[in-house]
């Protein structure tokens, strides 16, 4: 190899590491703040959530998938969230709606649906949906379980998919809200 | 001109389809090569990070220990060093690559496609994404270094083999011992090409299995092997669907419809059928006309590929990065064989050649997608957990929203040591949703009872991240909120081990719930609260199914934090029980019991790989 021909190399391989190593400190640069906001996000529970919604994410106890950019998210069989109850529902109880659509896939596979919740340590009577689509479980709660800033609210599905991933798919819960009663959903 | 174009194309390609991976952060295995080096407190500390057996009894003491200890030292958790130093080296294997094809084929052009061929795959989406498979970059440069070397001082003839080739040779061999396994197998490889590509009768080719039968021999005797199954060697009856399995991803796209969905599933196999048969027509012609180099690039595959196939448990797409190179030789020569054989050949090999390198782009393309958006959700988080620790020195940490693709990101690798946090726990109930290797420890470590994260962050000893979306949140004040109502909620008191509502009260032991009952294996977990008045006692129901009892009664034990609180002996088959044993006074008012149950023995029903114990329903404490 030709003296020329080394230097052309060498100079190749100097500007290679230097590319490398520059890009190298671009990608590894550090977040100046890691965390949203400026500190503690200490924004009061909501009565009425959308599965969906980014601000009330510390809500959804468990059983939910992540939405991935989706206005919905798929739940578990079993799927709790923790909401304020309304103004006045320690004296007057409170009404509990979930809107959900119960998937033409799960149905197509599982026929009709038990759907049945747990609002603290009341457990409230099950409802069965024998088609897919969307739907409002609507049930009353006493006064006496809303007595607290926040209850938990478990709901449970009788009927999932189990995909090859094991990912366990039940419904698609959109909103979920403890309201006045007498406040129906529009 | 035409040199630098030469050696620039297959780096300019691999930029060009992988330039995601640059950006990609840490995951999973990193997270223990990079503790190591706050480990070392001494020289003998040093010794034992570089040579003591770790992982599945590996002592890569270059590409895993020497290269964690030494980057993490220079840049801490900033991986773009790490990147850049993967594509250097690979940068470099790419043109050893081209070197040796060039000298195999004798053709410049089947070099230069060599390396893009190589480049192409989608098998080096790992080792270049992922620090922790750096092993295989930098061991495929020792192995492709020494062979160019062996190479190059053959050229000489008959003659005395020149000191300096020799030398090279020698020394990138003994160096990839501390990079891979692998390399064992060079000494065959350097014959093979010696005696049966070069005609060379040179004899010290032997010398080089002194080295490879101590390394084995050391590895075998002297290194204890792991527990886990994952890396345990079978020689059985998978061993042909495993080596089909690797020949497939190696010839083609063939894993398309893991990406795209099943309707891909033809056309992967088609193309991967198309570049086989391909292959094994070139290589045919090739053999007809004494050409033994085209059977060298074979044995290369082979050779580098046999000390993965007995591993049916731990089949990795970057297990064929090294040889997939004597493919990607035998892939260029057949290119460039075909475009100077007229226009037909020419038709047929630029229709496989593009289908190949269009499907593989693409699945490159969703691979290095996934690798840097998982690896960037960890990276989010355990810089959160850096300020977080920053601003809130020994907080106890409690993460909400972790769903599994981010569990498997690296939790069980406890990334978040090296952020300063020394506790760490997810959100009650997510330990059973999230899918964890047993053998790393399950997820059983990150659990918390909803009282005990209520207690912990009104005592202000712990702090809540909301890891759902992005970057992460302090949500501690409303996550109090939250973890009081559903500790109220719960009823602690009492377990449906059939309803899977109650899982998060289980702990191992249990398999899934069927017909609303629970079968255990040899010993199992449930927490229960503890009475709230003496004279409570616990009753266990269940059920004696026969083939349990298939092999006469069976004995039962109850402990609580593990003293024995009653035992039983089940032996009417078939029918329903309840065992009632008195709780310790000690246990009144306590938040939690852990409830062991034991059975004296299994039984494994045909057809099923479970080791059964006993079918439970509830227990209860009242």
């Amino acid at each position: 190899m030709s003296a020329s021909g080394q230097t052309l190399y060498a100079n190749v391989f100097v500007i290679a590491v230097c590319a490398l190593f520059l890009l190298g400190s671009v990608s590894c640069r550090r977040t100046r703040n890691a965390l949203a906001g400026d500190g503690e996000d200490g924004r009061p529970l909501a009565s009425v959530i959308n599965v969906a919604d980014a601000a009330t994410t510390v809500q959804l106890i468990r059983g939910f998938y992540p939405a991935d950019g989706n206005p919905w998210r798929w739940s578990r069989s079993t799927f709790a969230v923790v909401l304020r109850p309304p103004s006045g529902a320690a004296k007057d109880g409170a009404r509990l709606e979930m809107k959900f659509s119960y998937p033409e896939s799960v149905f197509h596979r599982e026929g009709q649906m038990k759907l049945s919740a747990k609002v603290g340590r009341q457990e409230l009577p099950a409802e069965v949906y024998s088609m897919p689509g969307e739907y409002t479980f609507t049930r009353d709660v006493s006064a006496a379980t809303l007595s607290s800033d926040a209850v938990a609210i478990e709901f449970t599905s009788d009927k999932k998919l189990v995909m090859d991933d094991q990912r366990e798919l039940a419904l698609i819960p959109l909103s979920i809200g403890l309201v006045s009663k007498g406040l129906g959903s529009k | 001109m035409k040199r630098a174009a030469y050696f620039l194309a297959a780096p300019a390609l691999c930029i060009a389809i992988y330039w995601r991976a640059f950006f990609a952060w840490f995951t999973n295995d990193d997270f223990p090569w990079l503790a190591l080096r706050s480990q070392i407190h001494s020289l003998h500390d040093f010794a034992l990070a570089l040579f003591s057996p770790q992982a599945q009894g590996t002592v890569r003491f270059l590409s895993e220990r020497l290269y964690f200890i030494v980057m993490y030292s220079l840049f801490g958790l900033y991986a773009g060093p790490f990147r850049a130093a993967a594509f250097l080296v690979w940068f470099a294997d790419l043109a050893l690559a081209s070197l040796i094809g060039t000298k195999l084929t004798r053709s410049r052009a089947a070099g230069l496609w060599a390396g893009l061929l190589w480049t192409s795959s989608y098998a080096l989406l790992t080792p270049l994404s992922w620090a922790s498979a750096f092993n295989q970059l930098l061991c495929a440069l020792c192995l492709l270094t020494a062979f160019y070397a062996r190479i190059r001082s053959l050229e000489s003839g008959t003659g005395p083999r020149p000191v300096r080739w020799s030398v090279l040779e020698w020394t990138a061999y003994l160096l990839g011992f501390g990079a891979l396994e692998l390399t064992v197998m060079y000494p065959l490889i350097a014959t093979l090409y010696t005696w049966g590509v070069a005609k060379h009768k040179d004899r010290s080719v032997i010398a080089l299995f002194v080295p490879a039968a101590i390394f084995a021999g050391i590895h075998a005797l002297l290194i204890p092997r792991g527990e886990s199954d994952i890396y345990r060697a079978h020689v059985d009856s998978r061993l042909p669907a495993t080596f089909l399995t690797y020949l497939k991803w190696t010839l083609g796209p063939s894993p398309l419809e893991d990406i795209f969905g099943p309707q891909w599933h033809v056309r992967g196999l088609a193309a991967t059928w198309m570049v086989g048969l391909a292959l094994a027509a070139f290589l045919l012609w090739k053999l007809r006309t004494g050409e033994s180099t085209a059977l060298f690039c074979v044995a290369w595959f082979l050779v580098f590929l046999a000390p993965v196939l007995p591993l049916p448990n731990h089949i990795s797409d970057y297990y064929v990065t090294i040889p997939l190179a004597g493919m990607a030789w035998l892939g260029g020569w057949a290119l460039v064989s075909a475009w100077r054989s007229g226009v037909f050949a020419r038709a047929v090999a630029v229709i496989i050649a593009a289908s190949f390198l269009a499907a593989s782009f693409a699945e490159v393309d969703a691979g290095t997608r996934y690798f840097l958006r998982r690896s960037s959700r960890l990276r989010q988080l355990i810089r959160a957990v850096e300020q977080t620790e920053a601003r809130h020195p020994g907080s106890v940490l409690i993460l909400h929203g972790v769903d599994n693709e981010l569990f498997q990101a690296g939790f069980q690798d406890n990334p978040f040591r090296l952020a300063g946090a020394q506790r760490v726990y997810m959100t009650p109930g997510t330990e059973v949703e999230v899918i964890a290797r047993q053998d790393l420890g399950g997820s059983e470590r990150f659990r918390i009872a909803p009282q005990d994260a209520a207690e912990l962050i009104e005592s202000g000893q712990a702090r809540a991240l909301d890891v759902s979306n992005g970057v992460p949140r302090d949500v501690t004040k409303s996550y109090l909120a939250v973890m009081e109502a559903v500790a109220a909620g719960e009823h602690r008191s009492f377990v449906d081990v059939g309803l899977a509502r109650y899982a998060s009260l289980l702990g191992p032991g249990w398999y899934d719930a069927e017909n609303g009952y629970r079968w255990m294996g040899r010993a199992s977990i449930v927490r229960l609260a503890g009475p709230e008045a003496a004279g409570e006692r616990l009753y266990a129901a269940g059920y004696a199914a026969p083939s349990a009892l298939a092999s006469g009664p069976l004995p039962i034990e109850l402990r609580v934090g593990g003293a024995l609180i009653g035992s039983s002996i089940l032996r009417k088959p078939d029918e329903h029980f309840v065992l009632d044993f008195a709780l310790p006074v000690e246990t009144v008012g306590k938040k939690e019991l852990e409830i062991s149950v034991t059975v004296g023995r299994t039984f494994r029903p045909p057809g099923d790989p479970r080791d059964l114990g006993i079918v439970f329903g509830t227990f209860e404490i009242r």
